[in-house]
């Protein structure tokens, strides 16, 4: 019977589950992050614990046999809100292990395109939500983000918004995940968050909204509309906290 | 006046400047704002451009009255001016809400161009040393303005750009009589010197300022007046090598004001300045020269065409090009491959011969590669690899009905008929 590993959904769990299946040999029936495992007649569930010994040398032998950037895709990988993101990496770094070096080169394997794209696609909404944030003054001075994404990007753009906005004291709230970035003078963490009463914005945040607002307005040049590109470039999906395309909230 | 009312104004005189990247800087350590050297988007507008800069004028009270701009001083249209501490705290509450990566900051004539430039330095003072804002600013040098005022403005702001607007000398002084060539190109010379002074500089001194760190860019109004493609081309292609310009900008021609010397255009020629936006970026990152893509036998581009495949068409000799063969600089020609795909097909060949099945997962567009292309020997399109037939396959302007075509002023409909009637997909 085949194994589904079943991790606790920290990136080390991911790690130490592609270890023990690498340890196991065979391909394993599945791997799994706890919370959306469901139980199957035909595999046998392990549950991995993070960090041992194999974990150790199993990322040893990343960083010695897999090609450069490997640890930095599967950390996109396991940030990436796909389906079977797991199996995935697991693929590529069976092609990986048996391929050394040379692997990130087999563009055409459906092993390594399938990464590839996986790590593109977490990348692409990485960089766009550095523009779509919207933060938002709430009354005790703090500003504060919500946002909807398809992969859990706050580890990759907190750190733009640390360099950006190192001073001030804001949350960049994933509210499908339930979690948050918070930056207090440069020291930031993610936590788990659940938002406790509706937020209170200032006087000043609906005045700058309003102008917002204004601007994107008459931006836009009359004889050159073309709403299908624009939606090509700003997926519906992120409208709902876009204070420029979204209902206007007022006091 | 409020402040909502002159932003609306001050920015509805502004949105026809198509520059809006805040990319090529890497300014930070404020105690407000970083740049990044890729550049941000931050929203698109109804007309799909990007924004990625709070794109205003400072000031829309001109004193000019050039035919093609819609605050020339004999229209009649709202008037305001900023002050600078406004506009500076404008651009720092925006930035603070992540709306913008910067300002985009030009200005109308006001009174005259010293006056002007010393407005727009004032403001950017402002943002750099009182508010202590780090993040990018593109500032609009005004044609005619005093050298240390332009210096000052290079060392304040990320980006600077001087507009040509229109593409030679003789339609600039029919269509802006107060502007003349070598008042926009003195400038730009002189900015590019300084620009390379200061990198000379950096690398013997620690401190050294920064001057521009973003260079520069210009714009050129496409079919306001009649130069053909090849002029344009070659002027951008002038721009690129002798001061170094990041970027030449295109923006179709809006009709916003009528009078005796200016085309009247149904639509702008939005197709046109597209095809000019592909044609700039062959030359700047695939290898062509301006005068490989257009001569004096062909000095426009075909509508209905990418540049590169009509380029392709007309040096039909030159293909097909093995793909598993062919160096870097000839996959770069073949249409339908990109730089991204070029790099791809280089880095599989390292370790495996490529199939033709392989060129999907590599991203090569094979609808029009099929023509260009051999892999391990086999020609795979699905006509045969010459002109006439391949034109029919991938002419957009040919296979679609006449009433959707885009009418110009300096080609007339008749010839797009009779374009298509050839093709005989009518």
């Amino acid at each position: 019977m085949k194994y589904t590993f079943i991790y606790d959904g920290s990136f080390e769990g991911f790690l130490a589950a592609m270890a023990e299946a690498f340890y196991q040999g065979d391909p394993p029936e599945d791997i799994r992050e706890e919370k959306e495992y469901v139980p199957s007649l035909f595999s046998q569930a392990i549950k991995v614990e993070p960090v041992s010994q194999r974990f150790k040398a199993f990322v040893t032998r990343l960083g010695a046999e897999a090609p450069p950037a490997t640890m930095r895709k599967l950390f996109c990988a396991y940030l990436s809100g796909v389906q079977n993101r797991e199996m995935l990496a697991y693929r590529y770094l069976d092609f990986a292990f048996r391929h050394g070096n040379q692997a990130g080169r087999f563009l055409s394997e459906e092993a390594v395109s399938r990464m590839e794209e996986l790590f593109r696609k977490v990348l692409r909404e990485a960089h766009r939500m550095q523009g779509l944030v919207r933060f938002k003054e709430l009354s005790d001075g703090v500003l504060y983000a919500p946002v909807e994404t398809d992969h859990n990007v706050l580890p990759l753009i907190s750190p733009h918004f640390i360099k950006r906005m190192r001073h001030s004291r804001w949350v960049i709230h994933d509210v499908r995940r339930q979690q948050a970035a918070v930056n207090d003078n440069g020291t930031c963490r993610i936590m788990a968050t659940q938002l406790a009463h509706t937020p209170e914005y200032t006087e000043d945040e609906y005045f700058y909204q309003r102008l917002w607002r204004e601007y994107f307005k008459t931006i836009a040049i009359e004889s050159r509309l073309n709403p299908r590109l624009q939606r090509q470039f700003l997926p519906q999906r992120y409208w709902k906290y876009l204070v420029e395309v979204a209902p206007p909230e007022e006091a | 006046m409020h402040v909502l009312d002159k932003l609306s104004a001050l920015a509805n005189s502004a949105k026809y400047d198509v520059s809006c990247a805040s990319s090529g800087s890497t300014r930070q350590g404020g105690a407000l704002g970083r740049a990044t050297l890729g550049g941000i988007c931050h929203s698109w507008s109804a007309d799909g451009r990007c924004i990625s800069l709070l794109k205003v004028l400072f000031s829309n009270i001109c004193v000019y009255d050039c035919a093609y701009c819609i605050n020339r001083r004999s229209n009649d249209i709202r008037r305001a001016q900023f002050t600078p501490e406004e506009l500076a705290r404008l651009t720092v509450n925006f930035y603070q809400k992540n709306y913008i990566e910067g300002l985009f900051l030009s200005s109308a004539i006001v009174k005259n161009p010293d006056h002007t430039m010393e407005l727009l330095n004032k403001t950017m003072r402002l943002l750099r040393e009182a508010y202590l804002f780090h993040g990018y600013i593109h500032v609009k040098v005004i044609p005619g303005s005093s050298p240390a005022l332009v210096d000052e403005a290079g060392r304040l702001a990320d980006r600077v750009s001087v507009n040509i607007e229109l593409p030679s000398a003789q339609s600039l002084a029919l269509l802006a009589p107060q502007k003349n060539y070598p008042a926009i190109f003195a400038p730009m010379r002189h900015i590019h010197k300084t620009i390379l002074q200061h990198k000379e500089e950096n690398k013997t001194t620690k401190h050294a300022m920064k001057f521009a760190p973003a260079g520069q860019s210009t714009q050129l109004i496409i079919g306001a007046s009649p130069e053909r493609d090849l002029q344009i081309l070659k002027l951008s292609a002038f721009l690129y090598q002798s001061v170094r310009m990041r970027r030449v900008y295109y923006s179709a021609y809006v009709p916003v004001n009528a009078g005796t010397n200016l085309p009247a255009l149904i639509r702008p020629p939005l197709l046109r300045e597209h095809r000019l936006y592909q044609a700039d970026w062959l030359l700047r990152f695939y290898g062509f020269e301006a005068t490989e893509l257009l001569d004096e036998q062909h000095p426009d581009f075909e509508e209905g065409l990418d540049p590169k495949v009509s380029w392709a068409l007309r040096h039909i000799g030159a293909f097909p090009v093995e793909i598993n063969t062919a160096d870097y600089s000839q996959l770069l020609r073949i249409p339908g491959v990109g730089v991204r795909s070029a790099a791809r097909i280089m880095a599989v060949r390292k370790v495996k011969k490529i199939r033709y099945e392989d060129l999907k997962k590599l991203r090569v567009v094979l609808k029009r590669a099929q023509y260009f292309i051999l892999v391990n020997g086999r020609y795979h399109g699905d006509v045969s690899p010459e002109p006439v037939g391949i034109r029919q396959k991938l002419d957009v302007i040919a296979r679609r009905p006449p009433s959707q075509s885009q009418l110009t002023l300096f080609s007339a409909p008749e010839e797009r008929e009779a374009a298509s009637s050839i093709s005989g997909e009518l």
